[in-house]
Parts: structure tokens; sequence; C-alpha cells
């Protein structure tokens, strides 16, 4: 029973309508900007901040990080922003030693702590990657996608993408795999 | 198990512990395992880059979207910014003074900058999809919708400007005119806004939309009428709206 009404919007999210991303982005918004205010950062820092929160939540929550939440939405997003603003403020060489309420996130804290904060920063390599991933046909983006981005197994893809068999999911993502290997080796783009 | 299969098992988050154990020590141990690991883990933190990307200017439209709502000028965080932020807030203030003295204003005629506000949302980028890979023709040109599309318009502009001077067309000129609305320059927006209508292509209607608008920012309400009158005539886009706007400017 608890959460139910938490884990439906975490379906929503995960089938990915742009219409729930909005709703979920606006229903906490406001919760957030009231907690961030008292560490007095500029105002478009704050929403910056919470925007990047937002797509750590999202990003944990599509990768079946999280699948379910013992609290609110708006406790996590607090919780991780509250990371973010911490490293924020020591960017800006600003001290944070200002009194804070834990407690309010101290459960959320716990999950929130195995997630990775700090998205790292994509090398040379990786951005020609990067380059050479978005050259590939939609079929491989889709299916790379499902497996690394999203951890779906290959059934899943399979039931989702309406492929024949596992072993026809197989070899379309060697498949995919070989040819971004080759794009590279050639540095074609 | 196979090295194949604990790879399988990683990126699908189904590792045993025990199966970890044996994933660490191959990790350690052969280097042809860990070469093909960090290549995975690579495409993963690529795709994962993309991801947040694409959502990070998901939320920014959002986010401009109840700035319109609530009738506040839009602030963006943009790092090296600083000197068009200032300017935006210095704009913002005077755009409150304003409206507070047209509080006073409001019986001697129409309201120009509440008609504005009210009406004006910059049009979005559908000509160019900044995600295609590049080539290097395109590269200008997806520089200047992407610094369009992350609303850094003093960038766009001069972006913008230069794709001109190659390609003197009408998406790029209507998306320059769009810069320079933004940018709060109507007279340079209007100018090219003509050249669009001329050409009586694809963006004509959008064109006389926004001309209507930068002549109602300019207080120029016989201009405004003139293009508003043509966009309901040519029915295309906004009708309502314009049809609203004759009778409320009559």
């Amino acid at each position: 029973m608890k959460n139910e009404l938490v884990d439906i919007s975490l379906d929503q999210l995960r089938k990915g309508a742009d219409k729930d991303l909005k709703k979920i982005y606006e229903d906490n918004r406001a919760k957030f900007l009231n907690f961030a205010r008292r560490y007095q950062l500029p105002n478009d820092d704050v929403i910056d901040i919470y925007q990047d929160a937002y797509i750590i939540f999202y990003n944990n929550i599509m990768s079946g990080k999280l699948e379910s939440l013992n609290s609110s939405i708006s406790t996590y997003l607090i919780s991780i922003g509250k990371h973010l603003i911490f490293d924020r403020m020591r960017k800006n060489k600003k001290s944070v030693s200002g009194t804070y309420d834990l407690s309010r996130v101290g459960d959320a804290d716990e999950q929130v702590n195995s997630f990775e904060l700090n998205a790292p920063v994509l090398s040379h390599e990786q951005r020609l990657l990067q380059q050479h991933f978005k050259s590939l046909g939609e079929k491989c983006q889709q299916l790379l996608t499902l497996f690394y981005y999203r951890g779906f197994t290959i059934q899943e893809i399979m039931d989702s993408e309406n492929y024949n068999s596992e072993n026809v999911v197989k070899a379309a993502k060697s498949r995919c795999m070989k040819t971004l290997k080759d794009k590279i080796k050639s540095n074609t783009y | 198990m196979d090295k194949e299969t604990l790879l399988y098992q990683y990126f699908s988050n189904q590792l045993t512990p025990k199966e970890q154990e044996a994933f660490d020590a191959l990790l350690e141990t052969d280097s042809e395992f860990k070469e093909q690991f960090d290549f995975e883990r690579s495409v993963q933190e690529v795709i994962r880059d993309q991801k947040s990307s694409d959502l990070k200017k998901k939320l920014k439209g959002f986010e401009s979207e109840i700035n319109t709502d609530e009738k506040v000028v839009t602030l963006k965080p943009e790092g090296s910014f600083n000197s068009y932020k200032k300017w935006m807030i210095a704009a913002s203030i005077a755009l409150l003074m304003g409206l507070g003295y047209l509080g006073f204003d409001n019986l001697s005629g129409p309201n120009y900058n509440r008609l504005y506000e009210e009406n004006f949302q910059n049009y979005p980028n559908t000509a160019y999809a900044i995600t295609r890979g590049e080539t290097d023709e395109d590269t200008l040109k997806r520089e200047a919708f992407v610094a369009y599309e992350t609303d850094n318009i003093n960038e766009a502009i001069s972006l913008f400007t230069r794709l001109q001077q190659k390609e003197d067309s009408e998406t790029v000129n209507f998306y320059l005119a769009q810069s320079y609305l933004q940018a709060n320059q109507s007279q340079e927006a209007i100018t090219l806004l003509d050249k669009v209508i001329q050409v009586n292509g694809e963006f004509k209607p959008q064109a006389l939309w926004y001309k209507s608008l930068a002549y109602l920012k300019l207080k120029k309400k016989d201009k405004a009428l003139v293009s508003l009158n043509a966009l309901v005539e040519d029915g295309r886009y906004k009708k309502t709206e314009a049809t609203g706007l004759v009778n409320e400017l009559d």
C-alpha cells in the first residue's frame, strides 16, 4: 500500500511519455526550490541543480538501479540535490558548514549514496565514440540503449522490440557492436 | 561460466556475488577481457551522457514554459554568460518597472507589453536535427542550432549571421530573426522577417506572426495590424490568436 502513488509515477516515467516527465518535474519543483533557498545560491544555479538532480534520479530509475522508493520523489530529489549543492559550493569555495536539516533526507540518503552522483566527463575518445554511436542505424541505437542504458536482459529486449528469438537479439547486438568497432577503426562517420 | 556471459550478466545487473568474484579476478588478470569490458563500459557511458543531455534540453524547455506562465523573464544558467545574465536581470527590472508604469496607463490604449508577453513564445527548432552525425559543411549550422536550442542567444546570433553569409536561406533568416527577437532587437528581426515573407515559402505565416509581435513590442499598432490581417487571410498559422489580437488592438 505504501508509496503506491509514487510507484505509479515511476512506472509512468519508465514508459517515457513527455507529459509525465513534465508533470513530475513540475510537481516536485517548488519543494526543491524551497529546500535549496537556505543555501543562498543564485536562482538560476538552483534551477540548474534541480535539473541535474532530476537527471540523476531519472537515469537511476531507467537503468533499474532504483526500482521503488521508500519515500516521496521530492525527498529523493532533495537528497541528491543536497550532494550537488555541496559540490557546487565547494567549487565556488563557499563554506558548507551552515545549519541544515539532515533528518528529512536520512532515509533516502542510504539509497542515494549508491548512485553515481558525478557523471563522468567523457574523454576525447568517448566523444568520438558518441559520434559513431549516433551514426548507427536507428535499430542498433535502440537495441544498445535498451541493453546498456536500461539494463534489459536479452529476453526483455526480445519481448519489447518484437524480435523472433533470443538468438536473433544476440546476433543483432553482436553485429551492432562490431559495426561500432569498425567505425572506430576506420574513423568514418 | 564463459567470459561473454559474465559481461552479459554484469550489464544486465544480474551478477551473483560468486560471479562478481570471478569477474573481478578476470579484470585483474586477463587484459583482453579488461579491454572488452572497458569498451562496453564506454558505450554505456556514452549512451548515458547522450540521454542526460537530451533530458537536460527537455527540462530547460519545461522551465521556460513555467517562466512564460509566470510572466517572468527567463534567466538561463550558462557558465560563461555572466554579462548576458546581468543584462537579462537589468532587462527584467526595466520590464517590471515598465509593467508597473503601464498599470497606470491601461485606460489610455492597448497595453503593448502585455500583449507581447502573452503572445510571444520563441519558435522551436523544427528545421535541423542537432543530434545527427556531423559532417564538415554542417558544423556551423549545427553549432548555430545548438546555441539556439540551449538559449545561448548572443552566440546564436553570431553563428546564424556567419551562416547567413554562406547560405542566405529562408530557414537561416527565420531563425536569426528569432534570435534577435529573444534579444529584444525587434528592428533587426523585422528586416529579416520581411525577407522571409518575400520568399513566400514554408515559414511565411510564422514570419508574419512574429513580425506582428515585433511591431507590438515597438508599439507600432498600424504596422502590427497590417501583418496580423495578412496572417488571418493566409489562415495557415495562429489564425485564432491573430484574430484575437486584431480585435484587442482595434
